[in-house]
Protein backbone atom coordinates (compact mmCIF):
# COMPACT_ATOMS: atom_id res chain seq x y z
CA UNK A 1 0.00 0.00 0.00
CA UNK A 2 0.92 3.43 -0.75
CA UNK A 3 1.27 5.57 1.79
CA UNK A 4 -1.83 7.61 0.49
CA UNK A 5 -3.48 4.57 0.58
CA UNK A 6 -2.65 4.07 3.64
CA UNK A 7 -4.24 7.60 5.13
CA UNK A 8 -7.32 7.19 2.75
CA UNK A 9 -8.03 3.54 4.35
CA UNK A 10 -7.00 4.76 7.58
CA UNK A 11 -9.57 7.74 6.69
CA UNK A 12 -12.42 5.44 5.65
CA UNK A 13 -12.23 3.52 8.93
CA UNK A 14 -12.17 7.10 11.29
CA UNK A 15 -15.25 7.90 9.59
CA UNK A 16 -16.71 4.42 11.02
CA UNK A 17 -15.80 5.28 14.03
CA UNK A 18 -16.73 8.63 13.99
CA UNK A 19 -20.21 8.34 12.98
CA UNK A 20 -21.76 5.34 14.82
CA UNK A 21 -25.19 6.00 15.64
CA UNK A 22 -25.70 3.13 18.38
CA UNK A 23 -28.86 1.83 17.00
CA UNK A 24 -28.09 -1.47 16.18
CA UNK A 25 -25.92 -4.12 17.18
CA UNK A 26 -24.91 -4.01 13.25
CA UNK A 27 -23.89 -0.60 13.74
CA UNK A 28 -22.04 -1.10 16.77
CA UNK A 29 -19.98 -4.91 15.41
CA UNK A 30 -19.28 -2.34 11.91
CA UNK A 31 -17.79 0.47 14.34
CA UNK A 32 -15.92 -2.24 16.03
CA UNK A 33 -14.01 -3.99 13.33
CA UNK A 34 -13.27 -0.80 12.41
CA UNK A 35 -11.98 0.32 15.35
CA UNK A 36 -9.92 -2.68 15.59
CA UNK A 37 -7.88 -2.35 12.08
CA UNK A 38 -7.38 1.71 12.98
CA UNK A 39 -5.58 0.80 16.11
CA UNK A 40 -3.87 -2.15 15.48
CA UNK A 41 -2.74 -1.96 11.67
CA UNK A 42 -3.23 2.22 11.24
CA UNK A 43 -1.44 1.73 14.62
CA UNK A 44 -3.73 4.93 15.74
CA UNK A 45 -3.14 3.71 19.40
CA UNK A 46 -4.29 6.88 21.14
CA UNK A 47 -8.14 5.84 19.92
CA UNK A 48 -7.88 3.31 22.94
CA UNK A 49 -9.27 6.28 24.95
CA UNK A 50 -12.11 6.76 22.65
CA UNK A 51 -13.98 4.05 24.40
CA UNK A 52 -11.53 2.70 26.48
CA UNK A 53 -11.57 4.47 29.97
CA UNK A 54 -10.69 4.68 33.58
CA UNK A 55 -13.17 2.17 35.37
CA UNK A 56 -13.20 -0.44 32.70
CA UNK A 57 -11.51 -3.53 33.33
CA UNK A 58 -10.14 -6.73 30.85
CA UNK A 59 -10.13 -9.88 32.03
CA UNK A 60 -8.01 -12.36 30.83
CA UNK A 61 -6.97 -16.07 31.76
CA UNK A 62 -5.21 -16.75 35.19
CA UNK A 63 -6.09 -13.14 36.52
CA UNK A 64 -3.42 -11.41 34.46
CA UNK A 65 -6.43 -8.75 33.74
CA UNK A 66 -5.92 -5.17 32.61
CA UNK A 67 -7.54 -2.37 34.79
CA UNK A 68 -7.99 1.10 33.58
CA UNK A 69 -7.31 2.82 30.11
CA UNK A 70 -3.47 3.51 30.50
CA UNK A 71 -2.51 -0.34 31.13
CA UNK A 72 -4.72 -1.04 27.90
CA UNK A 73 -2.78 1.10 26.32
CA UNK A 74 0.88 -0.02 27.79
CA UNK A 75 0.28 -3.97 26.04
CA UNK A 76 -1.22 -2.73 23.19
CA UNK A 77 2.07 -0.20 22.56
CA UNK A 78 4.21 -3.38 23.96
CA UNK A 79 2.44 -5.66 21.68
CA UNK A 80 2.63 -4.02 18.44
CA UNK A 81 6.75 -2.80 19.36
CA UNK A 82 7.38 -6.59 19.17
CA UNK A 83 5.13 -7.24 15.88
CA UNK A 84 5.27 -4.07 13.92
CA UNK A 85 3.66 -5.54 11.51
CA UNK A 86 0.91 -6.64 13.59
CA UNK A 87 -2.37 -6.51 12.15
CA UNK A 88 -6.10 -8.62 13.28
CA UNK A 89 -7.46 -10.48 10.90
CA UNK A 90 -11.23 -11.13 11.36
CA UNK A 91 -13.52 -14.58 11.71
CA UNK A 92 -16.67 -13.57 12.56
CA UNK A 93 -18.10 -10.81 14.80
CA UNK A 94 -21.61 -10.55 16.16
CA UNK A 95 -23.66 -8.79 18.62
CA UNK A 96 -27.10 -8.20 20.51
CA UNK A 97 -28.10 -5.55 22.24
CA UNK A 98 -30.02 -2.30 21.90
CA UNK A 99 -29.76 1.82 23.16
CA UNK A 100 -31.19 1.58 26.02
CA UNK A 101 -29.08 -1.44 27.54
CA UNK A 102 -26.31 -1.00 25.54
CA UNK A 103 -24.70 -3.70 23.60
CA UNK A 104 -22.58 -6.37 23.86
CA UNK A 105 -20.68 -8.34 21.15
CA UNK A 106 -18.22 -11.29 20.50
CA UNK A 107 -15.35 -11.35 18.00
CA UNK A 108 -13.00 -14.21 16.78
CA UNK A 109 -9.79 -12.92 15.15
CA UNK A 110 -6.40 -14.05 14.61
CA UNK A 111 -3.10 -12.11 14.74
CA UNK A 112 -0.52 -12.09 11.77
CA UNK A 113 2.81 -10.63 12.26
CA UNK A 114 5.90 -10.85 12.66
CA UNK A 115 8.51 -10.71 16.04
CA UNK A 116 10.63 -7.85 14.09
CA UNK A 117 11.02 -5.59 16.90
CA UNK A 118 11.40 -5.78 20.76
CA UNK A 119 9.87 -7.88 23.81
CA UNK A 120 10.66 -8.64 26.82
CA UNK A 121 12.71 -12.03 25.89
CA UNK A 122 15.25 -9.74 23.40
CA UNK A 123 15.14 -8.70 20.10
CA UNK A 124 13.29 -9.90 17.17
CA UNK A 125 13.91 -12.56 15.27
CA UNK A 126 11.81 -12.68 11.86
CA UNK A 127 9.76 -15.35 14.03
CA UNK A 128 6.19 -15.81 12.68
CA UNK A 129 2.65 -17.08 13.72
CA UNK A 130 1.60 -20.28 12.03
CA UNK A 131 -1.58 -19.42 9.33
CA UNK A 132 -4.77 -20.02 12.04
CA UNK A 133 -2.20 -20.33 14.79
CA UNK A 134 -3.06 -16.86 16.97
CA UNK A 135 -6.23 -17.36 17.79
CA UNK A 136 -8.25 -14.61 19.66
CA UNK A 137 -11.66 -14.50 21.06
CA UNK A 138 -13.22 -11.60 23.06
CA UNK A 139 -16.21 -10.11 24.17
CA UNK A 140 -17.28 -6.50 24.76
CA UNK A 141 -19.69 -4.94 26.77
CA UNK A 142 -20.41 -1.08 25.78
CA UNK A 143 -23.04 0.77 27.38
CA UNK A 144 -23.36 4.81 27.78
CA UNK A 145 -21.24 5.90 30.45
CA UNK A 146 -21.62 9.99 31.58
CA UNK A 147 -22.87 10.38 28.76
CA UNK A 148 -20.74 8.71 26.50
CA UNK A 149 -20.44 5.09 24.99
CA UNK A 150 -17.68 3.06 26.32
CA UNK A 151 -16.66 -0.58 26.34
CA UNK A 152 -17.44 -0.96 30.07
CA UNK A 153 -15.88 -4.52 30.10
CA UNK A 154 -14.62 -7.21 27.95
CA UNK A 155 -13.16 -11.21 28.42
CA UNK A 156 -10.51 -12.28 26.02
CA UNK A 157 -8.98 -15.25 25.20
CA UNK A 158 -5.46 -14.86 23.56
CA UNK A 159 -3.27 -17.97 22.19
CA UNK A 160 -0.73 -17.24 24.81
CA UNK A 161 1.36 -20.26 24.08
CA UNK A 162 1.65 -19.09 20.58
CA UNK A 163 3.22 -15.60 21.70
CA UNK A 164 5.22 -17.23 23.77
CA UNK A 165 6.55 -20.02 21.19
CA UNK A 166 7.26 -16.91 18.87
CA UNK A 167 8.40 -14.55 21.50
CA UNK A 168 10.61 -17.04 23.13
CA UNK A 169 12.71 -17.57 19.67
CA UNK A 170 13.84 -13.89 20.26
CA UNK A 171 17.70 -12.69 20.13
CA UNK A 172 19.51 -11.71 23.28
CA UNK A 173 18.95 -7.98 24.07
CA UNK A 174 22.00 -5.34 22.67
CA UNK A 175 24.62 -4.64 25.26
CA UNK A 176 24.73 -1.09 26.29
CA UNK A 177 27.84 -0.74 24.75
CA UNK A 178 26.54 -2.20 21.40
CA UNK A 179 23.80 -0.09 21.65
CA UNK A 180 26.03 2.91 21.90
CA UNK A 181 28.81 2.03 19.10
CA UNK A 182 28.49 3.77 16.00
CA UNK A 183 29.61 1.24 12.83
CA UNK A 184 32.70 2.34 11.16
CA UNK A 185 31.83 3.97 8.01
CA UNK A 186 35.36 4.38 6.85
CA UNK A 187 35.78 3.49 3.25
CA UNK A 188 37.15 0.25 2.72
CA UNK A 189 41.05 0.67 1.78
CA UNK A 190 41.23 -0.47 -2.11
CA UNK A 191 42.76 -3.60 -2.61
CA UNK A 192 46.74 -3.66 -3.01
CA UNK A 193 47.88 -4.18 -6.64
CA UNK A 194 49.03 -7.95 -7.02
CA UNK A 195 52.95 -8.35 -6.70
CA UNK A 196 52.83 -10.82 -9.96
CA UNK A 197 51.62 -8.20 -12.66
CA UNK B 1 -28.85 -37.28 50.07
CA UNK B 2 -26.38 -38.89 48.30
CA UNK B 3 -23.94 -37.05 46.14
CA UNK B 4 -24.99 -39.78 42.97
CA UNK B 5 -28.49 -38.84 43.77
CA UNK B 6 -28.21 -35.11 43.77
CA UNK B 7 -25.97 -35.69 40.40
CA UNK B 8 -28.96 -37.77 39.37
CA UNK B 9 -31.94 -35.60 39.77
CA UNK B 10 -29.79 -32.51 38.58
CA UNK B 11 -28.93 -33.76 34.66
CA UNK B 12 -32.23 -35.80 34.66
CA UNK B 13 -33.90 -32.56 35.38
CA UNK B 14 -31.77 -31.14 32.35
CA UNK B 15 -32.36 -33.30 29.89
CA UNK B 16 -36.08 -32.87 30.35
CA UNK B 17 -35.92 -29.22 29.95
CA UNK B 18 -34.09 -29.68 26.90
CA UNK B 19 -36.71 -32.10 25.65
CA UNK B 20 -39.64 -29.64 26.11
CA UNK B 21 -37.93 -27.11 24.98
CA UNK B 22 -39.26 -25.46 22.13
CA UNK B 23 -36.55 -24.39 19.93
CA UNK B 24 -38.47 -21.40 17.83
CA UNK B 25 -35.84 -18.19 17.90
CA UNK B 26 -32.43 -16.68 18.70
CA UNK B 27 -33.35 -16.93 23.25
CA UNK B 28 -34.43 -20.59 23.00
CA UNK B 29 -31.54 -21.54 20.56
CA UNK B 30 -29.82 -19.85 23.37
CA UNK B 31 -31.17 -21.76 26.34
CA UNK B 32 -30.85 -25.23 24.20
CA UNK B 33 -27.07 -24.85 24.22
CA UNK B 34 -26.89 -23.57 27.31
CA UNK B 35 -28.52 -26.41 28.66
CA UNK B 36 -26.63 -28.92 26.66
CA UNK B 37 -23.33 -27.20 27.34
CA UNK B 38 -23.94 -27.81 31.12
CA UNK B 39 -25.57 -30.96 30.90
CA UNK B 40 -22.29 -32.10 28.93
CA UNK B 41 -19.41 -30.58 31.03
CA UNK B 42 -20.84 -30.54 34.29
CA UNK B 43 -22.35 -34.02 33.97
CA UNK B 44 -19.94 -35.95 31.98
CA UNK B 45 -22.65 -36.42 29.02
CA UNK B 46 -19.89 -36.97 26.17
CA UNK B 47 -22.17 -38.93 24.11
CA UNK B 48 -24.32 -35.80 24.32
CA UNK B 49 -21.55 -34.00 22.25
CA UNK B 50 -23.19 -35.36 19.20
CA UNK B 51 -26.19 -33.89 19.90
CA UNK B 52 -25.16 -30.53 19.09
CA UNK B 53 -21.61 -31.04 16.87
CA UNK B 54 -22.17 -32.14 13.57
CA UNK B 55 -20.61 -35.07 12.10
CA UNK B 56 -18.40 -33.04 9.95
CA UNK B 57 -17.91 -29.66 12.12
CA UNK B 58 -14.83 -27.71 12.52
CA UNK B 59 -13.70 -26.42 15.41
CA UNK B 60 -10.22 -24.37 15.65
CA UNK B 61 -8.51 -23.61 19.31
CA UNK B 62 -6.33 -21.56 20.33
CA UNK B 63 -2.91 -21.73 19.80
CA UNK B 64 -3.14 -23.64 16.35
CA UNK B 65 -5.19 -26.78 17.18
CA UNK B 66 -7.48 -27.99 15.10
CA UNK B 67 -10.65 -30.74 15.43
CA UNK B 68 -12.33 -32.10 12.78
CA UNK B 69 -15.87 -33.32 13.44
CA UNK B 70 -17.92 -34.81 16.39
CA UNK B 71 -15.82 -37.33 17.35
CA UNK B 72 -12.33 -35.22 17.69
CA UNK B 73 -14.30 -32.82 20.15
CA UNK B 74 -15.51 -35.85 22.02
CA UNK B 75 -11.51 -37.35 22.48
CA UNK B 76 -10.36 -33.47 23.21
CA UNK B 77 -13.25 -32.94 25.99
CA UNK B 78 -12.95 -36.21 27.34
CA UNK B 79 -9.34 -35.26 27.81
CA UNK B 80 -10.55 -32.36 29.48
CA UNK B 81 -12.88 -33.79 32.19
CA UNK B 82 -10.25 -36.34 32.59
CA UNK B 83 -7.43 -34.22 33.97
CA UNK B 84 -10.48 -32.55 35.73
CA UNK B 85 -12.96 -35.21 36.47
CA UNK B 86 -14.76 -32.52 39.48
CA UNK B 87 -15.11 -29.74 36.59
CA UNK B 88 -18.14 -27.29 37.26
CA UNK B 89 -18.73 -25.25 34.42
CA UNK B 90 -20.08 -21.77 34.81
CA UNK B 91 -21.84 -20.02 31.78
CA UNK B 92 -20.89 -16.87 32.11
CA UNK B 93 -23.08 -15.45 28.85
CA UNK B 94 -24.44 -16.64 25.89
CA UNK B 95 -26.44 -14.70 22.61
CA UNK B 96 -27.76 -16.05 19.47
CA UNK B 97 -28.18 -13.87 16.54
CA UNK B 98 -30.37 -14.81 13.54
CA UNK B 99 -27.57 -14.91 9.98
CA UNK B 100 -27.68 -16.57 6.58
CA UNK B 101 -27.27 -19.97 7.82
CA UNK B 102 -29.29 -20.21 10.65
CA UNK B 103 -27.93 -18.67 13.60
CA UNK B 104 -24.60 -17.21 15.59
CA UNK B 105 -24.32 -17.87 18.92
CA UNK B 106 -21.71 -16.62 21.33
CA UNK B 107 -20.91 -18.17 25.09
CA UNK B 108 -18.29 -17.37 27.62
CA UNK B 109 -17.51 -19.80 30.55
CA UNK B 110 -15.28 -20.70 33.05
CA UNK B 111 -13.91 -23.49 34.33
CA UNK B 112 -13.51 -25.34 38.02
CA UNK B 113 -12.09 -28.03 39.00
CA UNK B 114 -8.52 -29.77 40.53
CA UNK B 115 -6.23 -31.53 38.60
CA UNK B 116 -6.52 -34.93 39.13
CA UNK B 117 -5.90 -37.03 36.24
CA UNK B 118 -3.03 -37.30 33.74
CA UNK B 119 -3.09 -34.70 31.23
CA UNK B 120 -0.93 -33.36 27.74
CA UNK B 121 1.39 -32.02 30.52
CA UNK B 122 2.25 -35.19 33.16
CA UNK B 123 0.83 -36.44 36.09
CA UNK B 124 -1.89 -34.68 38.11
CA UNK B 125 -0.73 -31.79 40.11
CA UNK B 126 -3.93 -31.20 42.52
CA UNK B 127 -3.86 -27.50 41.87
CA UNK B 128 -7.02 -25.85 41.21
CA UNK B 129 -8.33 -24.11 38.08
CA UNK B 130 -10.31 -20.88 39.87
CA UNK B 131 -12.81 -20.30 37.99
CA UNK B 132 -12.62 -17.18 36.87
CA UNK B 133 -8.92 -17.50 36.12
CA UNK B 134 -10.12 -20.04 33.32
CA UNK B 135 -12.44 -17.84 30.74
CA UNK B 136 -13.58 -19.75 27.90
CA UNK B 137 -15.32 -18.69 24.78
CA UNK B 138 -16.60 -19.69 22.01
CA UNK B 139 -18.18 -18.80 18.52
CA UNK B 140 -20.16 -20.52 16.53
CA UNK B 141 -22.20 -21.25 13.33
CA UNK B 142 -25.20 -22.65 14.07
CA UNK B 143 -27.17 -25.16 11.09
CA UNK B 144 -30.32 -27.54 11.21
CA UNK B 145 -29.22 -31.03 10.15
CA UNK B 146 -32.61 -33.13 9.85
CA UNK B 147 -34.24 -30.77 12.06
CA UNK B 148 -31.69 -30.07 14.76
CA UNK B 149 -29.88 -26.96 15.36
CA UNK B 150 -26.43 -28.10 15.49
CA UNK B 151 -22.59 -26.57 15.32
CA UNK B 152 -21.22 -26.79 12.17
CA UNK B 153 -18.32 -24.27 13.00
CA UNK B 154 -16.57 -22.57 16.05
CA UNK B 155 -13.56 -20.79 17.46
CA UNK B 156 -13.52 -22.06 21.00
CA UNK B 157 -11.17 -20.80 23.15
CA UNK B 158 -10.08 -22.43 26.82
CA UNK B 159 -8.01 -20.76 28.97
CA UNK B 160 -4.62 -22.88 27.51
CA UNK B 161 -2.09 -21.26 29.26
CA UNK B 162 -3.18 -21.78 32.17
CA UNK B 163 -4.48 -24.77 32.36
CA UNK B 164 -0.78 -25.61 31.77
CA UNK B 165 -0.12 -23.17 34.59
CA UNK B 166 -2.44 -25.40 36.78
CA UNK B 167 -1.46 -28.89 35.21
CA UNK B 168 2.33 -28.28 35.41
CA UNK B 169 4.02 -28.71 38.69
CA UNK B 170 5.60 -25.77 40.02
CA UNK B 171 9.51 -25.45 40.32
CA UNK B 172 10.67 -26.18 43.85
Amino acid sequence: MSTKDIVDERRRLEYIVDHCKFETPEQVTELFEAYTHLIWKYKQVGRIYDFYYDGMMIHREGNNDLIGVDQVVKDTLACLAAFPDMEFKFYDIHGTGNPEEGFRFGQAVYFKGTFLGVSKYGQGTGAAFAPDECVDICECLVKRVDGKWRVVEEWGDRSTLAFERVLRQAAPFRTYQEAITVPDCAPEPEPAESDED
Amino acid sequence: MYVADQMYTEMKDLEARIAQLEVRDAASVAEYFRLYTLLIYNYKWLGSLYDIYDGNAFILRGNGAKLNGAAEMVRDTTELLSAFPDLVLSMADIFAVPCDKGYKLYRRFYLDGTNLGYSRYGAPTGKALEGKKAICQGMATLEQRDGQWMITYEYLMYADEWMRQVCTPDRT
